[in-house]
Order: structure tokens, then C-alpha cells, then sequence
């Protein structure tokens, strides 16, 4: 037998206090998501994001963004899950954009090959790239990301190895795109999309 | 009130309007096998699995080696929509337990918050998260996790995770049921910590919850750092259909818990083939010294240390880096570990040197693509006391799909 407890009332069945404040708890969750419920949220293909980025890249001063492939368009039999851009300015054109969802899936439930457009899935993250005229990769940034792992993708100082990029299979992941552990569904998700998008604006510019 | 009615009314019709999005799908699809997969792409299925030759090297006794398929998960996940999805697992240990490693509901409430309910992974160390066997170098996992994030710990309970991307976070917190600390006899020990209380959503008994968080920051390229933390106290079978007004029965069932506190930190970095990890986990107890006299046996008390520690760094570098044309990878890599299970003890235990561990592994992680590795190593360990190094060698396949 032992003296004294240095707990006070020690361990104890969840009490009438917690249970009541479990079912407030509950009960305002369920209203939260009655008030609030599931709405489907499109693609933002025009984040602010996008125009700052390109102020950044293509000097301040005012620029026209024209949309050269709107979204869900198909080209070359796929549909593309984003936008292309031109940005001109006073005539010149500065460079071209694509901003657009990659459909991500759970690591380890990757198996079972995902329609593209299937719109059931919460494991997606969207980004933009902007082109020089020369149609070389100036800028790589992630602007959503809502997938469960691989969020390590979004990190500027990562994306930065896109810049230069000028199209054909030079991305290659281990090789010139260093891999991140426990992110491997995200790194080939973006670098397949970088390799198919910038595939793709060179055929319809 | 008519206003907030009104303000409420408005809002649910604008949740409803935006509800309806037109049909844009336009495109026909190159492959046509994906079509043929059931219910457009809800329904997922994946796993990974790990078969280990373990063999202890002796050079006086005669020691049999283990050849065992540690273990073999099916990952099914599927997506109600695209706010709700199940996430489940199922694995297979020692080619016979069956245990559910995880199973739970989420609901994205908005981009930064899900809401999460059922048997989830407790977000303590990296292995627990990421234990596919192509993520991590060597056969076994490394003895930290084992001994003090318990990996594979989960627990049933309720809480939030997301990406908090403007700020490059990621967090959950979850509250959730405890470890068993006293079941007819103590399950906490010097030796076994506190992995045998383990209750892997089987019919757990629940006297007091636990909270369990991390935070990861991965804002710098190529690093992801991490910070976990657990606090609760154990459960104890002694409050089953306890009387309150039984004091001193009370009193026992009190000495029979004790409160745990857990920190951990973890990095992982990788750049241009080079990667490095380290994790550092401490566990303090409290009232472990009335957990030790209450859960004696005969004459001899129990051993649990007040404060237990562990850390480990790892170094490795993946060769064929340097050879453009393969996507095999050879990475040789070396770990370093070392873990106390009695850091501080408290009055009557005495530390036993024993419990004051380091381990040397060194191998090669031999990867196939990026799901498929072979893997080898030896590994050095030693007690504080022991005269000379205990050695062992693995080898291990792994895949995850």
C-alpha cells in the first residue's frame, strides 16, 4: 500500500464536465459544417499569386493577361486541367503562363490508375509556371496545396531548380530534380506535369 | 434574431448555389483501362510489404538466424467526394497478427483544416508517419522509434491536420485514447518502456485521453523539420467499476498510473543525392516512483525510469546519382544511435546500465525503382556495461505499391 498521490484525483472515467463539453463540442461541429457545408471549390486558374509573380519576373507596369486555352480544354486528346496565358504589354509579349490542379492520390493508394478528371479526389495541389518568349520555365510556384504528404514540393528554394527549363525529358528525378523522402507522389506529379504542360504550349504556340 | 436567422438562410443558399458546378468535362481519354476501374477513381488500393533475414553473429554460441515476413499492409482509401474520404489499413505481422494500422474518416472543412475520426497514426517521429519500407534506410526500423515513439503507434481518437501553405506548415493535433499502464500487473518497464501499452484500437479501455501534436516546417528547400509532442496519463484497469468513495482503493488505482510526457524532433534534408536525418525523442513520467513500489513482484520492484531518451543521426548518399541513364539507386548509408531507457530514475529504482544502449548500423539500400528496394546492413550495438560490441546482420526486400 502506498502513501500519498501526487495526482489529486488521478485517472478517471471522461466525467460528466467533459462529457458535456465533448457533445458542445460535437454538436457545434455539426452545425459549423451545416452552416458551412461541402461546396465544391473550381480551380482558381487566376490566383493574385500569378499577377504578382509576374510583376516580379516581368518588371511592374501594367500587362495583359490573355487566355490562349481556357480550362478543360482538350489538346493533343487530353484535357487540360488549367489555363495558358499570354502576358503582353504594349504589344511585346513579355511570356506565357499555365496555371493549373495536378490530381495527387494517397501514397501507398496509388495503385488503381485515376481518371484525370475525376473530381472525387481531395489529394490535388495547384501551381503556375510562368514562360519567357523563348518558352523557357522562369518560375515554378506552388499556390494551393491540399494533399496529405509531399507539401515539402512547395518550398521555393525547390522549385527554383524548374528555372531553365526548356523542354524535352531533361527533368529527371535523382538526377538533375533532387527527391524528398516521403514526398515521391509529389515530385513526380509536378515533375510530369512541368514536362507535359511545357510539351504542350510549344505545340500551340 | 431575425437578422442572424435571415444572415444564416442567406448563407446556406449561397453554399448551395455554389454547390452546382456545370459540367466541363469535355474530353474523350487515351486510356481507356482507367474507365474500366471502378466508380471513377474513388475507390483506392494500394500496400507495401517487408521480408527480413535477421542473423545475429557469435563467436561462441551457436545463434539460429530469423526469417520472417515482418510485415504485409493493404492500404484501401476511398473518396466519398472530394471533402470526404476513408483512409484505411490493414497489415499482417510475422505473417499471422492481424491488426488495423489504420482506419479513419476525414472531412476537409476548408484548405487548411481537415477533420479527422477513427484509429489514427499518433504523429510522434518519422517512422511512425512514414514507414514504407522504400522510405527508410536499413531493414529494421531505427531502435528510437521502436523503443520510444513506439512505432507503429496509433490510437482511436478525433482531431485536425492541414498545409498551412502561406507559412509552409504542417500540423495535427489530435485528442485520443491512452497506453495501458497496469492490466492485472504492470505493462511499463525499464525493458519494454512503455511499447507493450500499446492498445492498437482493440478493444481499448479508455480512463483518461491523451493529446498528441506535431508541426512540420518545410519552407527551406529540401528540409523538413519536425516537432512532435504527447501528454497523458496511462490507463489502468484498476478503475474498472471503482468506487469513488473507496479511498484507499482509489489510492491504488492512482499509484498504478503514471502521467507521460513525450517531445520529439526530427529533420529530414536530401539534396543532389546527399540525405541526412536525425531524431530526438526525451519521455518524462511522473509518479514513477509509486508505480514501481505498487507493480512490485515479491521482494523486487519494478525498474521504469523517470526519463527516457533516444536520438539518432544518418548519413547517406546514393551513387548511382552519377550515372544519367538508370533509375536504380545504390545508397550506402551509416546511423548512429544511442537510447537510455533509465535517463533519471527516481527512489527505489537504480539505474541499470543495462538499459543504456548504442547502436552502430551500417549498409546499403538498394533500390530497384522507387517503390522496390533490397536492403542490407550490420548493425553494432552495445549496452553501457558489455565488454565488447553485439553484432548482426539483415537483409531485407520491401515494396510498396
Amino acid at each position: 500500500m502506498v502513501e500519498g498521490n501526487e495526482h489529486g484525483c488521478g485517472g478517471h472515467v471522461l466525467n460528466k464536465s467533459t462529457m458535456n463539453s465533448l457533445t458542445i463540442f460535437l454538436v457545434g461541429w455539426f452545425v459549423f459544417l451545416g452552416i458551412f457545408p461541402a461546396t465544391e471549390r473550381g480551380i482558381d486558374t487566376d490566383p493574385k499569386r500569378l499577377d504578382k509573380e509576374i510583376a516580379f519576373r516581368f518588371g511592374n507596369g501594367i500587362f495583359n493577361k490573355t487566355v490562349i486555352v481556357p480550362r478543360n480544354e482538350t489538346l493533343e486528346g487530353e484535357v487540360v486541367q488549367g489555363r495558358y496565358y499570354r502576358i503582353e504589354r504594349h504589344d511585346t509579349i513579355l511570356g506565357y503562363a499555365y496555371a493549373g490542379r495536378v490530381k495527387s492520390c494517397r501514397k501507398d493508394g496509388c495503385s488503381i490508375p485515376r481518371s484525370m478528371t475525376a473530381d472525387e479526389t481531395s489529394e490535388f495541389f495547384d501551381y503556375f509556371m510562368l514562360f519567357n518568349p523563348k518558352l523557357e520555365v522562369v518560375s515554378v510556384v506552388v499556390y494551393n496545396y491540399e494533399a496529405t504528404h509531399g507539401q515539402e514540393i512547395t518550398a521555393r528554394g525547390w522549385l527554383r531548380q524548374f528555372i531553365g527549363y526548356n523542354g524535352g525529358t531533361g527533368l529527371k528525378v535523382g538526377k538533375n530534380v533532387d527527391a524528398i523522402s516521403g514526398a515521391t507522389i509529389s515530385v513526380y506529379g509536378i515533375v510530369d506535369d512541368i514536362v507535359t504542360k511545357s510539351a504542350l504550349l510549344r505545340k500551340i504556340i | 434574431m431575425k437578422t442572424q436567422l435571415l444572415t444564416i438562410i442567406m448563407i446556406l443558399c449561397a453554399g448551395l448555389v455554389q454547390a452546382q458546378q456545370p459540367d466541363t468535362i469535355t474530353g474523350t481519354y487515351k486510356n481507356t483501362a482507367e474507365q474500366m476501374i471502378s466508380s471513377s477513381g474513388k475507390l483506392g488500393i494500394g500496400g507495401y510489404g517487408e521480408v527480413h533475414y535477421n542473423q545475429p553473429l557469435g563467436k561462441n554460441q551457436y545463434q539460429p538466424g530469423t526469417l520472417d515476413v515482418h510485415r504485409m499492409v493493404l492500404f484501401v482509401g476511398y473518396n466519398f467526394s472530394s471533402k470526404t474520404q476513408f483512409v484505411s489499413e490493414v497489415e499482417v505481422e510475422y505473417a499471422k497478427e492481424i491488426w488495423i494500422e489504420q482506419a479513419f474518416l476525414q472531412q476537409k472543412l476548408h484548405k487548411y483544416v481537415n477533420l479527422r475520426a477513427g484509429l489514427l497514426l499518433v504523429p510522434m517521429g518519422i517512422i511512425n508517419e512514414y514507414h514504407e519500407p522504400g522510405t527508410f534506410n536499413g531493414v529494421e526500423r531505427p531502435v528510437i522509434d521502436n523503443k520510444l515513439a513506439l512505432s507503429t503507434w496509433r490510437d482511436i481518437g478525433l482531431g485536425f491536420t492541414g498545409t498551412v501553405l502561406p507559412f509552409s506548415l504542417k500540423y495535427q493535433v489530435y485528442i485520443m485514447g491512452g497506453l495501458s499502464g497496469y492490466d492485472t500487473k504492470a505493462v511499463f518497464s525499464a525493458d519494454k518502456g512503455l511499447r507493450e501499452g500499446r492498445q492498437k484500437g482493440s478493444k481499448a479501455y479508455v480512463t483518461s485521453p491523451a493529446f498528441s501534436g506535431k508541426i512540420e516546417y518545410f519552407g527551406l528547400r529540401n528540409l523538413n523539420i519536425g516537432l512532435s509532442g504527447y501528454v497523458g496519463k496511462s490507463q489502468s484497469k484498476l478503475f474498472v467499476k471503482l468506487n469513488k468513495d473507496s479511498a484507499e482503493l482509489v489510492r491504488d488505482a492512482d499509484s498504478s498510473v503514471v502521467g507521460i510526457s513525450m517531445v520529439g524532433v526530427d529533420f529530414r534534408y536530401a539534396v543532389k543525392g546527399f540525405e541526412a536525418r536525425g531524431q530526438f525523442y526525451y519521455n518524462y513520467l511522473s509518479n514513477t516512483s509509486q508505480y514501481n513500489l505498487f507493480t512490485r513482484s515479491g521482494e523486487k520492484n519494478n525498474d521504469l525510469g523517470r526519463a527516457m531518451i533516444g536520438y539518432y543521426a544518418e548519413v547517406g548518399y546514393n551513387l548511382f546519382r552519377l550515372l544519367p541513364k538508370t533509375r536504380l539507386e545504390l545508397i550506402p548509408f551509416v546511423r548512429y544511435e544511442f537510447y537510455n531507457m533509465q535517463q533519471s530514475v527516481e527512489e527505489p529504482v537504480i539505474r541499470n546500465q543495462i538499459y543504456e544502449n548504442t547502436m552502430i548500423t551500417a549498409g546499403l539500400t538498394f533500390k530497384l525503382n522507387r517503390y522496390a528496394v533490397f536492403k542490407t546492413d550490420f548493425q553494432f550495438y552495445k549496452a553501457a556495461g558489455d565488454p565488447s560490441w553485439s553484432k548482426v546482420m539483415n537483409m531485407g526486400v520491401g515494396v510498396m505499391f
